[in-house]
């Protein structure tokens, strides 16, 4: 916010210190001082002066990536982020894990607003952003902020920032196109500021398609950006914006080592429909080969996020931020299934337990649906912070406040004979019971409400060498479940289940500067994570007790930076005691349910660099070492409800590569510019027992561009050509489904992890130019 | 009266200019202290929104798109920022070392900047020097603040930064004379000011002063901010 000079007020101050102190005073000048200067990192770091570990992917960095990234793909080469994207342009989501915490333990927030789901903290990144319209990705790889708005953040969080309106009128128009039918159309209108200087607005929309690189089927998505700012002067300002999403994706099929070391990477779904059977009365139909089509299987969803600020300077020393945000989702996850005539309802719930359901007469049939997860959630909240100065102290005090109400049904929705779902937003054609009643997998309503109290006190010593900070958070957060009667044992009557879970979680930080370059940084912090909303639901709430805890994690980071203009260096050691892990665990009843299945410890080091190698040259690189060790036995229970306890403690940790590396250079100079990156992973473990792991891997990215000259109203105009995955390295990227067990054990049954393969070779062209 | 009412800092000011101009003529004394800096009629031009622009509450109007990282700014007297921060100011208008009162009131309503070309002299040109190394080294150890609420805020703004300074360089006090009205902005100016390693003074500059006082505007440019 710039300050307003006027000519009174200048006259006021600058004459009342000469008046008091009558001595003269020697003018040094002016120093000029830019946010997130680009040289010394290509992009990927700044000359960070957090008291804990930080970093940060700037726009700088996310414009040389595909237009449409998703926001893990942004932060991928982030020492500590083990990253991947279902397929190269981000449109399908990814997986994310740090320091072995998994992305639906680390918090994240846009704008500041939090986006994980409300019930489980899952985090969906292809549904929030687009790339071009943010400033910044910011990650905190083990000690969650303060002020951040999570419950559900124990490994720390995830901050992306949108950028402010331009100064000037701008008309963008940007248009990708690739492999895979890859279209991507994006215009921004921006306003310029008006009202005498004080209002600025943009708005966007980009509509992206593309084919999925192996099998069959699309991703669609539809996005809108929007915001305004307004300065009220004297430091304050209002903003509001607004971020929405439509998208209508088919899902890509998980994989096992043996589908994958069998039909390689290309494996899908199948990609021909062989067709509805034919109803005959008096004979079983079984539709149970067709439920692998790639058509039934699909990702509606639609969202939005309403932020708004008003950041108020109240005087010199105070302000005060009130930010209410709203946030609605609505969509679903749905695949291909049968449902058995004979038996496919709770005769409790829906009457009785066998229908017709393909108008054959008989109930002797599998019928072929599309069972679909559905969720529902509005969300309203605000963040309420005051700030103040007194002497050397910086004091805060915050109040979070949200109440989500989270409706999750699961019905089956009738499918066309060409096999795809007669209605994806699940509106009509649902099946319904014998007694009328649609049918449903589960059905609940949880209202969590969610709140916060924090303090911070960042103190100033030993003429600012010293920072430090300490601070406390008091989140909690009170479930209350609703279970409507619905298809799943345990469930089949109407019932309401109230939990609270609240923690208190100190933070300490300290930075010490050594010298006009160097600093060295320390900050423990506690996290908390409350269970997730389903664990209401699980079978059997009455009788078998379970004390369920929050997961909670002590962070330890000891780090030191190095800044210059052409050299910006960034170590920190870290420990991790992560307590209360919760887990599926088999019930001796033979019901799976979720129990804190023990502690994880964590430690190693993260280390960035970035360089100026030259005048238009940017280095970046970074290395991470994890050593992620369960300590803790795992106890379950086998088929035979027969307990049995695995000798896991000792044992690394599922997805926590030990090593990983991450490597960027950028040149920029006159009309081109263009970079490589690269990320090598170390091998990973997709079992607790370490009996099953995928190799490391190496991939490269590739980017390069020209910038054209104005050409009558056309200024700014770019072309950018992105290759990904250069190489073409073949390797198995996400692990999406990890297991306790790959092999057999004293009567353990073994359990078959899922993969994503990582996506090949893809090239794609992009022209941007305003007008 | 519309005239009147655009140009009401205008004409709100003058009164009030000339009793503060009063007030120094009253206050300033020979005296053994230095007297006020005659160099302060820059410093009012250098912070006054342009003529042209009144009665805006808002940033000026922005630049042409030829500078798309520039912020809307008063134009100032100097010659435009060079990307890496250094300013160069043209040469302070001489200042006598010994004191003396000021020529003329220090205050005066704003006016089109007039820099004093140097003189030939050995003092304005030890000053210059020792200030330019200063301005050196407060470019290479300035910072940008971070953390979250940096990053949620991205505040832009100048301040005005005073500080103390003995003879041996050392940093006897410091503090915001002018607030950029950012709690972010003031505090990561201060500290740029105090972590950073002064040099001494010259002998001959400043001779028989213990301290001396100084003031440096540190100015914080976000794009789009």
């Amino acid at each position: 916010m710039q300050f307003v000079r006027k000519p009174l007020f200048i006259a006021v101050t600058l004459a009342l210190p000469s008046l008091v102190l009558a001595q003269g005073s020697t003018a040094i000048g002016q120093i000029t001082v830019e946010g997130q200067p680009v040289a010394a990192g290509a992009g990927l770091m700044i000359q960070e002066e957090a008291p804990k570990a930080r970093s940060t992917a700037t726009q700088a960095h996310l414009s040389t990536q595909m237009p449409t990234a998703s926001p893990y793909q942004g932060i991928r080469l982030l020492p500590g982020v083990n990253a991947h994207s279902t397929d190269a342009t981000g449109l399908f989501g990814g997986s994310l894990t740090v320091r072995g915490f998994n992305s639906d333990q680390m918090g994240f927030t846009i704008d500041g607003a939090p986006v994980n789901d409300s019930g489980n903290y899952a985090v969906y990144p292809q549904e929030y952003v687009d790339l071009e319209n943010l400033e910044e990705i910011f990650i905190t790889q083990g000690a969650t902020d303060l002020d951040a708005p999570h419950v559900g953040a124990v490994g720390g969080n995830i901050g992306i920032i949108s950028s402010n309106p331009t100064d000037q009128r701008r008309f963008r128009l940007a248009q990708t196109l690739g492999d895979k039918g890859l279209s991507r159309t994006f215009v921004r209108a921006d306003s310029g500021r008006f009202n005498e200087n004080a209002t600025r607005l943009y708005a966007s929309y980009s509509k992206s398609m593309v084919d999925k690189w192996r099998g069959e089927g699309e991703a669609d998505r539809d996005h809108v950006d929007a915001k305004i700012v307004h300065d009220l002067g004297r430091g304050s300002r209002l903003s509001a914006g607004v971020v929405y999403n439509f998208a209508e994706n088919n899902f890509y099929r998980n994989i096992t080592k043996a589908q994958y070391a069998a039909n390689g990477r290309s494996y899908d779904y199948d990609t021909v429909f062989g067709g509805r059977v034919t109803p005959v009365a008096g004979t079983a139909q079984n539709e149970s080969s067709l439920t692998n089509y790639y058509n039934l299987q699909w990702n509606p969803f639609e969202n939005y996020i309403a932020t708004f600020k008003a950041n108020l300077q109240l005087d010199d020393k105070t302000r005060l931020d009130i930010e209410p945000y709203y946030w609605y989702g609505d969509g679903s996850g749905g695949f291909g299934t049968t449902l058995n005539e004979a038996n496919a309802f709770n005769a409790g719930v829906y009457g009785a337990a066998a229908k017709d359901l393909n108008g054959d007469g008989d109930t002797l049939d599998r019928v072929l649906f599309w069972r679909t997860s559905y969720t529902h959630t509005t969300r309203p909240g605000i963040n309420l912070k005051l700030t103040h100065l007194l002497g050397n102290h910086k004091l805060a005090a915050g109040l979070w406040y949200e109440r989500a109400e989270h409706r999750q049904t699961q019905p089956f929705v009738a499918v066309g004979a060409d096999g795809k779902p007669l209605d994806l937003w699940a509106g009509s054609h649902l099946v319904t019971g014998p007694n009328g009643k649609v049918l449903q997998g589960r059905d609940q309503l949880t209202i969590s409400t969610g709140y916060q109290l924090y303090l911070e006190d960042q103190i100033s010593l030993l003429a600012d060498r010293l920072n430090l900070s300490v601070g406390v958070r008091l989140p909690a957060i009170e479930r209350d479940g609703k279970n409507y009667a619905n298809n799943t044992a345990g469930n089949t009557t109407d019932y309401s289940v109230a939990k609270t879970y609240r923690d208190t979680l100190p933070q300490a930080g300290m930075r010490y500067r050594l010298s006009d370059t160097s600093s060295v940084f320390a900050n423990v912090a506690k996290n908390f994570r409350a269970p997730q909303n389903f664990v209401l639901y699980e079978a059997n709430q009455a009788g078998r007790s379970r004390n369920l805890e929050a997961e909670t994690s002590t962070n330890l980071d000891v780090g030191f930076r190095h800044q210059s203009d052409k050299l910006n260096l960034s170590g920190t050691i870290y420990w991790v005691d992560f307590q209360n892990r919760m887990a599926q665990v088999r019930d001796p009843d033979g019901t799976s349910r979720n129990y804190n299945a023990g502690d994880v410890r964590t430690k190693g080091f993260e280390l960035e660099a970035g360089a100026k190698v030259a005048a238009s040259w940017g280095l970046y690189g970074s290395l991470s070492y994890t050593d992620a060790k369960q300590k803790s036995n795992f106890t379950t229970a086998t088929s035979a409800n027969v307990p049995v306890t695995l000798p896991t403690s000792g044992k690394i940790f599922v997805d926590s590569p030990k090593w990983m590396a991450g490597l960027a250079l950028r040149y920029d100079a006159g009309p081109w510019f263009g970079g490589v990156q690269a990320k090598f992973s170390d091998k990973r473990y997709a079992t607790l027992m370490n009996d099953e792991e995928i190799d490391g891997y190496v991939t490269v990215d590739a980017n390069l561009g020209y910038r054209l000259a104005h050409v009558g109203m056309m200024k700014n105009a770019r072309i950018q050509l992105n290759v990904l995955n250069l190489l073409d390295e073949k390797y198995l990227a996400q692990i999406t489904s990890t297991r306790v067990n790959a092999v057999a054990y004293n009567g353990l049954a073994a359990g078959v992890p899922n993969y994503a393969p990582g996506a090949a070779r893809f090239t794609s062209l992009t022209f941007t130019a305003d007008f | 009266m519309n005239t009147i009412y655009r140009h009401r800092d205008g004409f709100a000011s003058g009164p009030a200019l000339l009793m503060l101009a009063g007030l120094q003529v009253l206050v300033a004394r020979p005296s053994h202290m230095p007297s006020p800096p005659s160099q302060e009629p820059i410093e009012i031009v250098l912070m006054a929104p342009p003529a042209e622009a009144p009665s805006p509450p808002r940033p000026p109007e922005p630049k042409p798109i030829a500078q798309p990282t520039a912020r809307p700014r008063p134009a100032i007297a100097a010659p435009t920022t060079a990307p890496a921060g250094e300013v160069n100011l043209p040469a302070p208008a001489p200042r006598q070392a010994t004191e003396t009162p000021p020529a003329e009131p220090p205050l005066t309503p704003p006016s089109p900047p007039a820099p004093q070309p140097p003189r030939a002299n050995p003092a304005a040109e030890l000053e210059a020097a020792y200030v330019t190394r200063v301005r050196q080294m407060l470019n290479a150890i300035k910072r940008y603040p971070t953390g979250r609420e940096a990053s949620l805020l991205r505040p832009s703004g100048s301040v005005r930064v005073w500080l103390l300074l003995d003879r041996n360089g050392q940093l006897l006090d410091r503090g915001v004379e002018t607030s950029s009205q950012s709690l972010l902005l003031d505090n990561a100016a201060l500290r740029t000011v105090s972590v950073g390693s002064y040099p001494p003074f010259p002998a001959e500059l400043w001779a028989g002063q213990a301290q001396r006082r100084f003031h440096v505007d540190i100015d914080f440019v976000v794009p789009n901010g």
